[in-house]
C-alpha cells in the first residue's frame, strides 16, 4: 500500500477542514457584523438575504477550491506514476 | 432520571438493531437466493452472484427498534416519529430502485421530497450551531437546506456503497462520531438514533464485509444516508456531519463534477477502476472516467479491495476524528 498517497490525501482532507474553518472566521469577523440602523422589517430582511447569499459564495468558493485541490492531485499522481513505470 | 432513560434507550437501540440484522441476514441470504435476487460482484474476477437487497434488514431493525423506544421514551415520540417516517419512505424509493432503476435525476428528487415530514411535523430547529460563528438564525434558508441536505446525503451513501463492506464500515464511524459529538454536545435524540444506527450496521457489516455474503442494495445504502442526514438535523449536529461524512462528499462532489451532472451508476460507460489479470484493481487513465473517491486512492498504485476499503476507513476515521475536533470547538464556545 502506498502510504505516502494516502498521506497526502489526508493532508488534502486537513486542508478543506482548516480552510471551512478560516472561512467561518471571515463570515464572523466581516458578514455577521453587518448592519443598518433601520427597524423596518424588509430592511432586516435584504440585509439577512445579503449575510447568507455571500456566505453561500464563499460556500461556493471554498468547494471550487476543494475540487481544483483534488483534479490537481489526482492527474499529478496518476501522470508521475505512469512516468515512474 | 431522563438521563438514565436516555441510557437505558441507547443500550437498548443499540442491542437490539444489532440482534435484530444479525438474525435476519442469513433468512434473507437464503430467500433472495432463492428467488434470484442477486447482484454480479464486479470487482472480483470470478464475478460471482451475491444476494442484493440485503439492506431490507437495517430498515426492518430501524423500524422495529424505533417503534420499540417510542414506547419507552415517550418524551422523544416526536422526533422518533419523523425519524420513522423519512426512513420508511427513503427505503421504500430504494427498493423500487433496486427492483426497478429510477431515473437519476427523479432519485434525488424523491429522497429530497423525504425530507419534507421533518419541515411538517416541525423537529428541526433552524438555528444550526457553528464552530467560531455560534448560533445562527436560518428562519428561511434552513428549510430548503433540509430538503438539499436529505437528497446529498442519501446519493453520496448510496454512490460510496460501491466495494465490499465499504457502505457498512465508513456509515459505522460516521454514526460513532455522531454519538460521541452528540455525548458532547448532550444531544439526547442525537445519542439514541446513532446507537440504534451503528448497532445495525456492524451487524450488517459482518456479512458484508470482502468477500460479501450480501449486498445492502439501494434500499441499504439509500436508508443509511437518509439515516444520517436526519440524525444530523433533529440532533443538530449539521456540521458535524459535513465533517464526518467528507469522504462520502469527496467521492460524490469530484465524480459529479467530472462527469459534468447526474448520471446513474449503471449509466457511466466508462468505469473509474478496472479490474487486473491479478484480481487487484487500478485506476482508470481515461480523463473521461469519473474522479471517484476509489480512482483517487487507487491514483497512488492497484490496490485489492479490500485494501481499498481499509483506505476507505483509515479517510473515514480520519474526518471523523476532525467531526469530533468541531464538535469539541462548539462545546468550547470558540
Amino acid at each position: 500500500m502506498n502510504y505516502k498517497h494516502i498521506f497526502n490525501i489526508l493532508g488534502i482532507m486537513t486542508i478543506v477542514w482548516i480552510t471551512m474553518l478560516l472561512g467561518l472566521i471571515f463570515i464572523w469577523k466581516f458578514i455577521v457584523p453587518v448592519s443598518y440602523p433601520s427597524e423596518s422589517y424588509f430592511v432586516q430582511f435584504v440585509i439577512g438575504v445579503f449575510k447568507v447569499g455571500v456566505s453561500s459564495v464563499l460556500a461556493l468558493i471554498w468547494l471550487f477550491l476543494w475540487n481544483k485541490l483534488v483534479k490537481t492531485y489526482f492527474w499529478r499522481t496518476l501522470k508521475g506514476r505512469y512516468v515512474n513505470e | 432520571m431522563s438521563s438514565f432513560l436516555n441510557l437505558i434507550c441507547t443500550i437498548i437501540g443499540f442491542a437490539l438493531s444489532f440482534v435484530i440484522t444479525f438474525a435476519l441476514v442469513p433468512f434473507l441470504i437464503r430467500k433472495f437466493k432463492e428467488r434470484g435476487i442477486v447482484g454480479v460482484d464486479v470487482h472480483k474476477p470470478e464475478k460471482p452472484e451475491i444476494p442484493e437487497m440485503g439492506g431490507v434488514s437495517i430498515l426492518i431493525s430501524i423500524i422495529v427498534t424505533t417503534i420499540f423506544l417510542t414506547l419507552i421514551h415517550r418524551d422523544l415520540m416526536k422526533f422518533f416519529a419523523t425519524f420513522l417516517i423519512v426512513i420508511v419512505i427513503v427505503g421504500i424509493i430504494g427498493a423500487i430502485d433496486d427492483i426497478k432503476p429510477l431515473n437519476p435525476k427523479l432519485k434525488p428528487t424523491l429522497t429530497a421530497l423525504a425530507s419534507l415530514p421533518i419541515i411538517f411535523l416541525g423537529t428541526y430547529v433552524p438555528r444550526p450551531v457553528l464552530p467560531i460563528i455560534g448560533r445562527t438564525r436560518l428562519t428561511i434558508v434552513y428549510p430548503l437546506l433540509i430538503i438539499a441536505g436529505l437528497a446529498v446525503s442519501t446519493n453520496a451513501v448510496n454512490m460510496l456503497d460501491v466495494f465490499n463492506g465499504s457502505m457498512a464500515s465508513t456509515c459505522s464511524i460516521i454514526f460513532l462520531v455522531l454519538l460521541i459529538s452528540s455525548i458532547i454536545l448532550e444531544s439526547e435524540i442525537g445519542i439514541i438514533l446513532s446507537a440504534i444506527m451503528l448497532g445495525s450496521l456492524l451487524a450488517f457489516y459482518y456479512y458484508n464485509k470482502y468477500p460479501a455474503k450480501i449486498f445492502s442494495g439501494d434500499v441499504g445504502s439509500l436508508t443509511v444516508g437518509a439515516a444520517i442526514a436526519t440524525t444530523a438535523i433533529i440532533g443538530r449536529l449539521e456540521i458535524i456531519t459535513i465533517v464526518a461524512m467528507m469522504p462520502h462528499i469527496m467521492n460524490g462532489f469530484h465524480s459529479l463534477v467530472s462527469i459534468g451532472g447526474l448520471l446513474e451508476r449503471r449509466q457511466i460507460k466508462i468505469r473509474p477502476t478496472k479490474v487486473l489479470d491479478d484480481g487487484r484493481l487500478a485506476a482508470n487513465e481515461d480523463p473521461k472516467a469519473p474522479i471517484t473517491l476509489a480512482r483517487l486512492v487507487l491514483a497512488g498504485g492497484p490496490l485489492r479491495e479490500n485494501e481499498i476499503v481499509k483506505v476507505f476507513i483509515i479517510l473515514s476515521a480520519y474526518s471523523g476524528m476532525l467531526a469530533i475536533f468541531t464538535a469539541l470547538l462548539i462545546a468550547w464556545g470558540l
